[in-house]
């Protein structure tokens, strides 16, 4: 019997995803024997019409990494979804939108202000801007359009996503599980996120550090404050979005002794992770008085951009909130 | 889904046959309100179907429908009073809709009331009392009381006031009439070790401690051979004592007992030093507890001597000593707010040290009206029938009142030395006294209150007693009667003992006790329980906990006011009928570009919405209103619900500072808001755009100033 068609596949993404495969060390094998890796553009050497020669469906299963901003990562995504049986949002970015997500701080235009522009790093008096299309001696060259917001995979019309393997980078264990329920068709129901539903408190060792009525009194940032190993962050005043954020990942920067940051998106019924952490973050600063509040919350210079980390594109605002009329930011 | 659509008599007109889509069945009442309109939505009433009812406020339907699964839709105050055409109806309407849709019902919880007694901690006055009531009413009581005898702190006092009565007036027939009831077991030497269960099943464990004396013919031969005077209140007695109050047996002080014997043997009836302590469980209904008060260590006021030198002392021992002739005082100091109203020591006014400090000055000049009686005070707080105690004392018997806290008090030779101003004659004075006694206030009973898991401010029980707020109570199956809710004189400590045991009779004379309150329902399989627990400390009513490993709603104690679930970073805490998900659906049917989307709280601006409704005043069109049950109640999540919706502006209405229905769910809107509007700018959503703000229930016309406000301000911030 001919060995299933795998499709692995990156959007906008730091390439870690990419690394999380490797990092199966020896069970990368056991993948390898039991499909057939079609298109894997980080490892191997295949190319679009090798895919688009593909009856639609024909892979059974593709995985999808990095947030979605340009043209060209639109089509790859809609092109794998019609060739794949089923598409799996591989990573925090095509989950929730991840890192590049942040990007949806700014329009399109200050972006590229910055990046073509003003940072100190760049040096383009002309002010040269990528454009779409070039006319050259030799001919047109294109690039990919890119977008005014970063999508998450599933925000791309047309782009139905089965399931999502969360996390940055996903993890070993749930990458394998993933594949041995792909493999052995027990697979839970469609647009299930493949981890535990509990919050990442419920795995944490630092529980029995965590006092009877967690208040806080102050905010301290993890680079400006000692970090007790052994203790609950909240309890110490350090922000971890641990209680509004899906277990599974193995309590990776905890152990390192940094909060967790969010990675692996919110709980199942929670539509807005940092809009629920946000909330629950007030019900536990304990102060009443403005003027010490207004000092707490002058600690924590950029409240959004950090309950937000990775999941602002996925978020109800989806963005900043342009001046005129919001548009619906679907990718069409 | 049924929608009813009330006219309301014909204020409202309503179209021919309005459409909602093919699911929504729609049936127009010319009055829901009416026996017929009742009729009508009670036939409609199915399994698993939720009602969304359009028609007068909420303020009114809930009268008639509170039972009903339903979503109201307030068309009459806040539509048609408010200007609103059908339209802007049709936008309300679905918005119950969507609400319905995504809300689970209220589930009814029942509690079977199947123990018929009452419990009664502490057998002094206002347990006596509540014992005497309930037994009176035909009630099973079982009254304990740590001590070996009843009585309590009034059986130690010498007078009670108001009357300046002996204490036997008031206590000797209370306790004939309860020890003469068949229906009251009184235990004493008894402690409650642990409580579980819940109202109308409450398992209660008693441990009764040693008396000592098992049979007794009172002859009294045993106190003269002890060779142990332990000082009770001030006052020596022996190990082994009786109180003119009941049990009529002798007991042992085995703190102060060394088992020499000597009582064994000249005891004609018998006495046992070995005698075990018992165990055992009892089950009941109700509980009153009527602890009492504890006072505050004097110990705790060296600078005032406390604890340092012996004629400085507490108001209780000083009265016994009067009273028993030990002490024969010439010139006294009596201080007022010894560490009361200081944050040092106790921040409150425990009200009821004014009135004691003046009877120790009374009592010393009824006994010896020579003596010289000075009494310093920073505020005189002398309610109702005390300020005659005042005024005989001030004018009459010749006190001397000092306004002004001491600053120093020492000793020299056997004397007291007391410095303090005066601050009415401005004058600094040192007066050498025979003894200082400090009017000190009271404690609450921690312990006792932590074991029945009542939750505390300032350690007192606020909001589980002495509220306004009563008929919006959960039925409860647990009573304060007397000071243990908070340092009250007899007088009111008898009156309240008689409304506790009001209430245990309101509750055992039931068959069952319906709970209707939402509850926040948990998510099992998202909470992380042990390992989170954020919202429980946010409960202003200590109704969550840990239960076996799973997050606990105790239903006896929900409030149902959400603040919980707001915490709940994980969305698996979330108040039925109230959730995020259901308020948010209502959200996104109603706000639409240039809207104000106003949380209202539903006890104060939801009302004042009400009120401009009444008042038929210019509402601005754009404001879309969503009934919250505190502003505590609003998630981030649904203002960023209403801003994706292209909202202009949204505002968060709830009651005034302190004056939260539930406590302190504004406070935390506050620090909420205040986050927001941070998080908010970031976002690109300028921070006035959201607004928390503050009403009466009759403050219509500031609503609509606000919500004018916001549209002129927000206008000239080019939104």
């Amino acid at each position: 019997m001919a060995k299933p068609k795998v499709a692995l596949y990156w959007n906008a993404s730091c390439g870690g995803c990419e690394e999380a495969w490797v990092d199966l060390a020896e069970d990368i094998l056991k993948v390898v024997e039991a499909v057939d890796i079609v298109l894997w553009p980080v490892a191997m050497d295949f190319k679009r019409k090798d895919i688009e020669a593909m009856e639609d469906g024909e892979i059974a299963v593709a995985f999808l990494n990095g947030a979605v901003r340009t043209s060209e990562q639109e089509n790859w995504s809609k092109l794998l979804r019609r060739k794949a049986g089923v598409v799996i949002a591989f990573g925090s970015c095509a989950h929730i939108g991840g890192i590049p997500g942040l990007a949806n701080f700014y329009s399109k235009d200050e972006v590229f202000d910055a990046a073509y522009g003003y940072l100190p790093t760049v040096d383009n008096p002309d002010k040269v801007e990528p454009q779409t299309s070039t006319k050259m001696p030799e001919g047109e060259l294109e690039l990919p359009k890119i977008w005014d917001r970063v999508c998450a995979l599933d925000q791309v019309i047309d782009v139905d996503v089965d399931y999502y393997l969360p996390g940055c980078a996903p993890p070993p264990d749930l990458i394998m599980d993933a594949v041995t329920a792909i493999l052995s068709g027990e697979l839970p129901p469609k647009g299930s996120v493949l981890a535990p539903d509990k919050s990442l408190c419920d795995t944490c060792d630092r529980n029995e550090s965590k006092p009877e009525k967690l208040q806080i009194t102050e905010l301290k940032r993890p680079h400006l404050t000692f970090m007790d190993p052994e203790k609950c962050f909240l309890a110490e005043g350090v922000l971890c979005m641990g209680p509004a954020t899906r277990s599974g990942c193995g309590e990776r920067c905890i152990n390192a002794n940094m909060p967790c940051r969010g990675c692996f998106g919110p709980t199942r019924d929670v539509k807005d992770q940092g809009a629920k952490f946000l909330s629950a973050l007030a019900s536990i600063i304990d102060i009443n008085d403005d003027e010490a509040m207004d000092r707490v919350l002058d600690s924590l210079p950029d409240p959004a951009g950090l309950v937000y980390m990775y999941s602002l594109p996925t978020s109800l605002l989806r963005g900043r909130v342009p001046e005129k009329k919001r548009e619906k930011a679907k990718v069409s | 889904m049924i929608l009813h659509i009330c006219t309301c008599k014909g204020l409202i007109d309503v179209p021919a046959s309005p459409d909602f889509g093919s699911d929504v069945t729609v049936e127009v009442s010319e009055c829901l309100c009416s026996k017929e309109g009742r009729a009508a939505v009670e036939a409609s009433l199915g399994d698993d179907r939720r009602l969304v009812l359009a028609g007068c406020t909420p303020r009114i339907l809930e009268r008639f429908f509170g039972d009903i699964d339903s979503e109201m839709v307030n068309i009459r105050e806040q539509g048609v009073f408010l200007g609103k055409g059908w339209d802007g109806i049709e936008t309300m309407i679905r918005g119950g809709i969507e609400r319905a849709r995504a809300a689970e019902p209220v589930e009814k919880r029942e509690r079977k009331i199947s123990k018929k007694s009452v419990l009664v901690i502490g057998a002094g006055v206002s347990g006596l009392e509540s014992a005497r009531w309930l037994g009176e009413m035909g009630h099973d009581v079982v009254l304990v009381e740590e001590d070996p005898f009843v009585g309590g702190t009034v059986a130690k006092l010498d007078r009670l006031y108001p009357e300046g009565t002996p204490n036997s007036h008031t206590l000797y027939p209370l306790v004939n009439q309860v020890a003469g009831n068949d229906h009251i077991k009184v235990m004493t030497n008894t402690r409650v070790e642990n409580v579980a269960g819940t109202v109308g099943d409450y398992r209660v464990t008693l441990r009764t401690s040693p008396r000592g004396v098992i049979e007794c013919v009172q002859c009294g031969k045993c106190v003269p051979v002890c060779p142990e005077s332990p000082v009770d209140h001030g006052v020596p007695r022996k190990a082994i004592f009786a109180q003119e109050t009941y049990p009529d047996e002798y007991a042992i002080d085995f703190e102060a007992c060394t088992r020499c014997g000597k009582c064994v043997e000249i005891c004609p009836a018998k006495i046992d030093l070995d005698e075990p302590a018992r165990e055992e469980e009892i089950a009941v209904g109700a509980i009153v507890v009527a602890t009492g008060l504890r006072n505050f260590p004097i110990a705790n006021l060296s600078a005032y001597g406390g604890g340092k030198i012996d004629r400085v002392m507490r108001a209780i021992d000083y009265e016994r000593q009067i009273a028993a002739g030990i002490i024969a005082p010439e010139k006294v100091l009596v201080v007022h707010c010894a560490g009361s109203r200081d944050d040092n020591y106790l921040p409150y006014c425990s009200r009821v040290c004014c009135l004691i400090g003046m009877k120790e000055a009374k009592l010393t000049k009824d006994r010896f009206p020579n003596a010289e009686v000075y009494l310093s005070y920073i505020d005189m707080r002398c309610y109702g029938q005390f300020e005659y105690l005042y005024r005989t004392l001030r004018d009459q018997a010749g006190v001397v009142f000092l306004e002004g806290r001491p600053s120093e008090i020492f000793e020299r030779g056997d004397r007291v030395v007391v410095r303090t101003e005066d601050i009415q004659s401005g004058e600094y004075l040192e007066l050498e006294v025979d003894y200082v006694v400090l009017a000190t206030g009271f404690e609450p009973d921690r312990e006792t209150l932590a074991m029945l898991g009542l939750p505390s401010d300032l350690d007192f029980p606020y909001g589980y007693t002495g509220t306004t707020l009563s008929p919006d109570s959960n039925p409860q199956g647990i009573f304060l009667a007397g000071a243990a809710a908070f340092p009250r004189g007899v007088l009111e400590s008898v009156e309240s003992a008689r409304e506790a045991a009001a209430g245990a009779h309101a509750v055992l004379s039931k068959d069952v006790v319906t709970f209707r309150t939402p509850v926040p329902r948990i998510e099992a399989e998202v909470c992380a329980s042990l390992h989170c627990r954020l919202c429980v400390p946010t409960c202003p009513y200590g109704a969550l906990s840990v239960v076996d490993e799973e997050m606990t709603v105790d239903e006896t104690l929900c409030m149902g006011c959400g603040i919980c679930s707001v915490t709940c970073p994980a969305g698996a805490n979330t108040l039925e009928a109230w959730e995020d998900e259901a308020i948010l659906a209502e959200v996104e049917a109603v706000a639409d570009e240039g809207s104000i989307v106003a949380f209202l709280c539903k006890w104060s601006a939801y009302n004042a919405a009400d009120r401009a409704g009444y008042d038929r005043l210019d509402m601005p069109s754009e404001l879309r209103v969503i009934r919250v049950p505190c502003t505590g109640r609003v998630d981030a999540t649904m203002v960023a619900g209403a801003f994706a919706r292209g909202a202009r502006g949204v505002l968060i209405g709830g009651c005034y500072p302190d004056s939260c229905h539930y406590r302190h769910g504004n406070t935390r809107a506050v620090s909420r808001v205040k986050l927001l509007q941070r998080f908010l700018s970031e976002l690109g959503v300028d921070e006035s755009r959201l607004r928390l703000e503050w009403f009466g229930s009759n403050e219509g016309q500031k609503l609509v100033s606000v919500v004018r406000e916001m549209s002129g301000e927000l206008a000239s911030v080019g939104v």
